[in-house]
């Protein structure tokens, strides 16, 4: 067993038992997507405040959009949130083989949404949908605009979050593979868990917002 | 082996959720009924993904918190915009915005 397989079942000083440590690792990951809720609901807030404002332009904008790549990339991002939740379900019996295989699998599901989204931005791009002054429609549509904006800072922000979380789940199974989780000792697997399946969260709510929404109008 | 079969069953319910947002989305043209699948979806991920009932109190409160937040947030941000109508002003066809 590795120096740092013998760190995992350590407890800190601070800490009365292990369920106390891992107690105060979870909570303290869920205060921090708390706080990472309201950085993206200030994001939602401004789209909703654009949409109701701009009806007609953001319906013609979400037109735009890709919406087979949206789609397709909501799927990948749905299984690789489920594969990572069997890592930590085989984490905590044990099974670091699992772990390492579904890690990979779930690296993998990111890194071909990344790889998509950066074919869905290149469309974009080619389409003329940046807003500015090479905007596809220069002059008008200010609403269209509105809604590119958000557009990009959304993708952004999400791909920036999900880049995190694919180095997260590599370091996971580059942990698994030397025998590190067990029973009582899966508390980090659990934590990138957390974090992983956020960004699935946010994309859930994303997606309507950019490739649905006004689809009526 | 039950809690992998809980878990295949959810993530099988996700993507018959997300196929039938896309349908009401794409193919009715309802979208703005398929945005109301996205929260739901995020419920599921939380409560089974994320195990938000599992852990120590602080869990629950700190979830709840987050969310009380954004509802705080998004809630008061987007009052204005829902309640505030055109009306005409007169003869002259001039308008005027009234909160």
């Amino acid at each position: 067993m590795s120096s740092s397989a013998r760190a995992d079942g350590a407890v800190e000083f601070q800490f009365h038992d292990r369920d106390y440590q891992s107690g105060t690792a979870l909570s303290g990951m869920w205060l921090f997507l708390s706080s990472e809720l309201l950085f993206f609901g200030g994001l939602f807030l401004c789209w909703a405040c654009y949409r109701i404002e701009y009806a007609s332009a953001f319906a013609a904008a979400t037109r735009e959009t890709e919406f087979a790549i949206g789609t397709l990339n909501t799927v990948i991002l749905l299984t690789s949130s489920f594969a990572f939740a069997c890592a930590v379900h085989f984490a905590r019996s044990g099974n670091n083989r699992r772990v390492v295989q579904l890690s990979a699998a779930t690296a993998l599901l990111g890194t071909l949404f990344f790889g998509l989204k950066l074919l869905e931005w290149s469309k974009d791009i080619a389409a003329g949908n940046v807003p500015g002054a090479h905007f596809r429609t220069p002059g008008q549509a200010g609403g269209e605009q509105l809604f590119w904006v958000f557009y990009w800072i959304g993708t952004g922000l999400h791909i920036a979050h999900l880049s995190v979380g694919i180095g997260l789940v590599g370091w996971i199974a580059w942990r698994a593979r030397r025998e590190a989780f067990g029973p009582g000792r899966a508390t980090p697997v659990e934590i990138v868990g957390l974090y992983w399946s956020f960004v699935d969260m946010m994309w859930l709510i994303l997606y309507p917002l950019i490739y649905l929404a006004g689809r009526s109008a | 082996m039950t809690g992998i079969r809980r878990l295949v069953l959810v993530w099988i319910g996700l993507l018959l959720l997300l196929a039938v947002q896309a349908t009401l989305g794409r193919v009715l043209g309802w979208g703005n009924v398929a945005l109301v699948a996205g929260p739901v979806m995020a419920a599921l991920v939380a409560v089974f993904f994320m195990e938000v009932g599992r852990g120590p109190g602080a869990v629950r409160v700190f979830a709840a918190w987050g969310l009380f937040w954004l509802m705080v947030l998004i809630g008061l941000g987007i009052l204005d915009p829902v309640t505030r109508r055109t009306v005409s002003a007169g003869p002259a066809g001039q308008t005027a915005s009234s909160p």
